[in-house]
């Protein structure tokens, strides 16, 4: 009944939510639970050898005095069409407070000259947006961004991979929420 | 104990071969460079003239110092006016220890200081370059007190008369401003 309560709560605070409110972030622990859903991949090759369809899964929950996200993509592609082939890759990443309010910054794994990422993750309104940004071995840059917006049924996800200014991939998904 | 020095003297020579390497690569950039260009930001329905100088010498014998100059010419494309803008950047660039294809932002004052990347996750702006070929690329990424990163690349491309220049500024990795030039080398 409580979890019902939350969820209404939710859902009247997005969907009430006037556009001129947008600048008003919401707080860390509303994005935490479990989502469900599916996305379509897009890349510079979609044009000629289509599109993908991935399924997704995201798992958003606290950790220290942060947060932690773990997602799952799903892929089907290649192979016989009706029995294509299935890749699964699960990512885990975890983010702690940072001394800038609202920006969460994931523990240092080294320098970006030896090709460690760095990573950081803000809330912008409804939207948590998680960074990845590493220089390449050859000198360029390559960041990927993962947006996931509340709604008010579970959560819409955008996501791109820009390398040297120019957006390689991109996915777009709707997940439910399956669990608080 | 004697291997132990010859893989010293190896890694030592490797290390020298590196910056040397690097060094042949950026003397070719050397030059002054004038020459104008085009900016288009997003959304908007008209372009900005701007004018670009560029210099490139050596720094320290092993990195580069690069200064630019780019006025924005006033609204009605003419170079005099109380709206135009000028801005002048001079910086210099030394080669990465652990990465032979990158050079980093040199650090300003302090002879013996070493040059590292800055953290832009503290707030400092990360800047460094590479060469690919004939491009020089100079990339900045900033990432501001709300979690917003704004990334800078300039391409600076060596051609028969001088250089084409191409520059992006991109907010949470949507364009803003697109910069396409041409200069010709005057020194």
């Amino acid at each position: 009944m409580l979890r019902l309560f939350q969820a209404a709560s939710l859902a009247a605070f997005i969907l009430l939510c006037p556009l001129g409110a947008a600048a008003q972030d919401l707080p860390l622990n509303t994005f935490f639970g479990k989502y469900a859903g599916s996305g379509i991949a897009e890349d510079a090759d979609s044009l000629y050898f289509g599109v993908t369809v991935r399924d997704l899964d995201v798992d958003i929950g606290p950790e220290g005095d942060g947060f932690y996200v773990e997602w799952t993509s799903v892929i089907r592609a290649g192979g016989d069409p009706s029995n294509p082939d299935v890749r699964r890759r699960t990512t885990r990443a975890s983010f702690a407070t940072s001394n800038r309010p609202g920006v969460y910054l994931a523990p240092a794994s080294g320098s970006p000259i030896d090709g460690e990422p760095v990573n950081w993750a803000y809330i912008s309104g409804n939207t948590l947006s998680v960074n990845v940004f590493v220089i390449r071995e050859d000198g360029g840059y390559e960041v990927q961004s993962y947006d996931r917006t509340l709604t008010g049924g579970g959560m819409q996800l955008e996501f791109t991979r820009i390398r040297d200014g120019e957006a390689v991939r991109s996915v777009e998904g709707q997940l439910v929420k399956t669990a608080n | 104990m004697r291997y132990g020095l010859q893989l010293l003297v190896l890694i030592f020579g490797l290390t020298l071969g590196q910056v040397a390497s690097a060094q042949a690569a950026i003397e070719r950039f050397f030059g002054d460079y004038v020459g104008s260009g085009v900016a288009e930001r997003d959304g908007a329905a008209t372009t900005q003239q701007r004018d670009m100088d560029v210099s490139l010498e050596s720094y320290k014998d092993k990195g580069f110092t690069l200064k630019w100059i780019t006025v924005v010419r006033g609204n009605d494309g003419e170079r005099t006016g109380d709206d135009i803008r000028r801005r002048e950047i001079e910086e210099s660039f030394l080669p990465s220890e652990s990465n032979p294809n990158l050079f980093i932002l040199a650090p300003r004052g302090g002879l013996f200081t070493k040059a590292e990347l800055p953290n832009p996750l503290e707030g400092d702006p990360m800047r460094w370059a590479t060469i690919d070929g004939d491009t020089l690329s100079v990339y900045s990424l900033g990432i501001n007190g709300d979690g917003r990163s704004e990334m800078q690349i300039y391409h600076r491309t060596l051609t028969d008369n001088g250089m084409d220049v191409s520059f992006l500024r991109l907010q949470d990795e949507e364009i803003q401003l697109r910069v396409v030039g041409e200069l010709v080398k005057t020194n």
